[in-house]
């Protein structure tokens, strides 16, 4: 009799996935989605849906559509209230826990990212990991374009993101970092910015979109990006190439970085410290050389280093002018300075302090000529 | 009556507090911990496992002076029939209140993380039928799970961590020796909480009375390995968020194990591995709470067993669960039994063994009596 008993209460436990049970047919995969700043201060929310039916490869050979996915669209006054409205465009229910991309564009990002991205972090189904990408056209647009290497525009940047060829002025952007630093006081937020080339049908990252807060602030070219890569040293596979009169153009590849940081604050002015200890593998001499004499290879690196010093130390003065702290200065003030650390006046000490920057730079393969 | 005839190993002794403490304490340690201590939240755990020390040897004082009484029969024999009842009714009410809100901040936890659409009630009476049918099964069965699970659960834990250490920005967790305690809201005791379930142990006591000898090794190594488990939890956490961003967080540890990302493998989101671990340590957590508390009741009244007594408990435990189903209001109560539980669950074992002492009360010492 107890026996029949626990088994009754447990059938109750093999119905309760009855309510949240919903067949994969049955739901609509948002794959990406993108946030535009519409008429009157709403908010345009699209998203990317796949057509099954049209990935699937059929042995018939019956024609396969060209776009095998579906973008649909809606207006709110903020980003999750647009949800009723791309409910009502989906036959089946939309399913967010297969986001993969989010494109923002900047116009949106520059009134302010707290309001239309909190719903990425309390959705609970959202991916945490999903990357966050900063366009200049209008989000939508980017959503329905035509790649030559993958069918799902959305699936590229995700596979651009996961290679690790691609470190050189790519730093993803997840949605759980973006949303812990436009709330912090230590560090500012960047995304990178995607553009899309019409003409061989294909994303280019451009350079890095900058916060102060969560305010778009400035964009970074692809130079001052791979500065800022070699500075926090998240450059695995960085592409450098400096011109020289002695052997043409150089060009390295392989550029990696360890960099040290410190804070020293005299009373009244702080004093940022970078130094950076970068190495590389030289794979081109526009004048064909060979034969490189440690001389020579002493000279190409003393060059390099200079043409670093300059260029980082540039990319940290436009940060400081921007009002952006994606180094995460703060932080580290933070942690040293923690009697005097005070979130209020941070950003004012942060854009007058000087900079001081030393570079080292190492040639470490040749290629495969002397 | 009922009286289970039994004993457990030291090896299941281990398992048991060590499973009870991880299942109690992840969900809220970092933010009692951070708000506390801030970017040094990490070192909450060692100081909270120094300052539970005396309470610990305070329940083993007793055990040894009262080898076959918990610490509700203790309580009777040292303080006198009335007294003891009284302090001992207290003392189980205390520990039902706090399982009660413990249960209800893992179901809303799994309301909103995983079953959103399943009615609160279904959740509730789930977790509850597992929690009674674990209950049920006695002190042996339950420690039996818990170390069945315990290693699974420490691989999968540590596993997780490990991937999102590359993650980690050193800054965040300095400096490291900057000691500043903030003792308003809920900073200041709180960070104790995760070792109370240890002091459940108090309760079944009868039930070690062949690893006396093995208790202080056994309860060293739970406090190494849950040390571990929390400090690598905290640290990562802190690394990780920033201790300024885990007070936003309503359960930082869950936040953490989502963020893990194993790409190309299916297990793209590898944090539900570690979600589903962790609600396997809180039902065997709940299953000995309940055993316990149940234990108490039936040897303070007097009446029954333990078994008639999880029955009794389990619709009112249902019903004050649905009823306390918000979760702002969880949370105020979690950490009001945080911060101010220690008096209860530390300082009557303690009270009782000065009194002992100072009264030279002494149990017998032959077992089965």
């Amino acid at each position: 009799m107890v026996h029949k008993l626990w088994l009754f209460l447990a059938l109750i436990f093999c119905l309760s996935g009855c309510w949240d049970q919903e067949e994969v047919s049955k739901r609509a995969l948002v794959l990406a989605m993108g946030l535009d700043q519409a008429a009157e201060g709403k908010i345009k929310v699209s998203l990317q849906i796949p057509i099954v039916e049209e990935l699937l490869i059929v042995p018939s050979g019956a024609a396969v559509s060209a776009k095998p996915f579906a973008l649909v669209s809606a207006e709110g006054s903020s980003a999750f209230a647009t949800v009723p409205g791309l409910n009502a465009k989906t036959q089946t229910s939309l399913f967010f826990g297969q986001i993969q991309t989010v494109f923002i564009n900047t116009e949106l990002a520059r009134k302010g990212l707290t309001g239309p991205t909190d719903f990425l972090r309390r959705h609970p189904t959202v991916p945490p990991q999903a990357f966050l990408l900063l366009t200049e056209r209008p989000a939508h647009e980017m959503l329905e374009v035509r790649l030559i290497s993958k069918r799902i525009p959305s699936y590229s940047t995700v596979t651009f993101f996961h290679s690790n060829n691609k470190k050189d002025q790519v730093f993803p952007q997840r949605i759980w970092e973006f949303n812990r630093n436009i709330r912090s006081q230590t560090q500012d937020a960047f995304i990178p910015l995607i553009e899309y080339d019409t003409k061989e049908e294909t994303f280019i990252i451009k350079g890095l979109g900058v916060f102060d807060g969560d305010r778009l602030a400035g964009i970074l070219s692809g130079e001052e990006t791979r500065m800022v890569g070699l500075l926090t040293g998240k450059t695995r596979n960085a592409y450098l190439s400096i011109p020289t009169e002695r052997f043409g153009r150089i060009t390295f590849r392989k550029v990696t970085a360890a960099p040290r940081t410190k804070i020293e604050h005299n009373g009244h002015q702080l004093l940022f410290r970078f130094h950076v200890n970068a190495q590389g593998f030289l794979v081109e001499s526009t004048r064909g050389i060979t034969r490189f004499t440690p001389e020579d290879l002493e000279w190409i690196q003393t060059k390099t280093a200079l043409y670093l010093n300059r260029e980082i130390k540039k990319a940290v003065q436009r940060l400081q002018a921007l009002n952006s702290d994606i180094l995460a200065l703060g932080e580290k003030y933070r942690a040293h300075y923690p009697r005097k650390w005070d979130p209020a006046n941070w950003k004012l000490l942060y854009s007058e302090a000087k900079i001081e920057v030393s570079v080292k730079f190492t040639v470490t393969r040749n290629g495969t000529m002397l | 009556m009922n009286q289970e005839k039994t004993a457990i190993g030291p090896w299941l002794f281990w398992s048991l507090i060590t499973i009870i403490c991880f299942g109690f304490g992840y969900i809220n340690t970092n933010t009692y911990n951070v708000e506390t201590m801030g970017a040094n939240g990490y070192w909450a755990i060692p100081l909270a496992a120094v300052c539970t020390v005396p309470g610990l040897i305070a329940v083993y004082f007793l055990m040894k002076r009262f080898p076959n009484h918990n610490v509700i029969q203790q309580g009777t024999l040292i303080m006198g029939n009335f007294f003891g009842r009284t302090a001992g009714i207290i003392y189980l009410l205390f520990l039902l209140v706090y399982f009660i809100v413990f249960t209800t901040d893992v179901d809303i936890l799994v309301h909103s993380y995983l079953l959103d659409s399943t009615p609160f009630y279904i959740l509730c009476a789930i977790d509850l039928i597992i929690t009674v049918y674990l209950s049920t099964r006695g002190i042996e069965t339950i420690s039996r799970i818990a170390s069945f699970v315990i290693l699974p659960l420490v691989t999968i834990v540590f596993l997780l961590f490990s991937f999102i250490i590359p993650e980690i920005r050193i800054d965040r967790l300095m400096p490291i020796f900057d000691f500043r305690f903030n003792f308003k809201s809920v900073g200041g005791p709180s960070i104790l909480h995760i070792f109370y379930p240890m002091g459940l142990w108090a309760l079944i006591t009868p039930y070690c009375h062949g690893i006396h000898q093995k208790i202080p090794r056994m309860t060293l190594l739970a406090f190494l390995v849950l040390i571990c488990l929390f400090l690598v939890d905290s640290i990562v956490t802190i690394g990780i968020y920033g201790h300024t961003y885990i007070s936003q967080l309503p359960y930082p540890s869950i936040e953490t194990f989502r963020t893990v990302e194993i790409s190309y493998i299916f297990i793209e989101q590898a944090g539900l591995f570690g979600v589903i671990v962790l609600l396997a340590s809180t039902i065997i957590s709940s299953g000995f709470s309940l055993y316990a508390i149940s234990l108490g009741m039936s040897q303070v009244l007097g009446l029954w067993d333990y078994k008639r007594f999880v029955w009794i408990l389990t619709p009112l435990i249902f019903i004050t669960n649905i009823h306390l189903a918000h979760p702002g209001f969880i949370k105020s109560l979690s950490h009001l039994f945080a911060k101010h539980g220690w008096m209860v669950i530390w300082g009557y074992p303690i009270l009782l063994s000065i009194l002992a002492f100072i009264f030279k009360k002494k149990g017998k010492t032959t077992h089965g009596s």
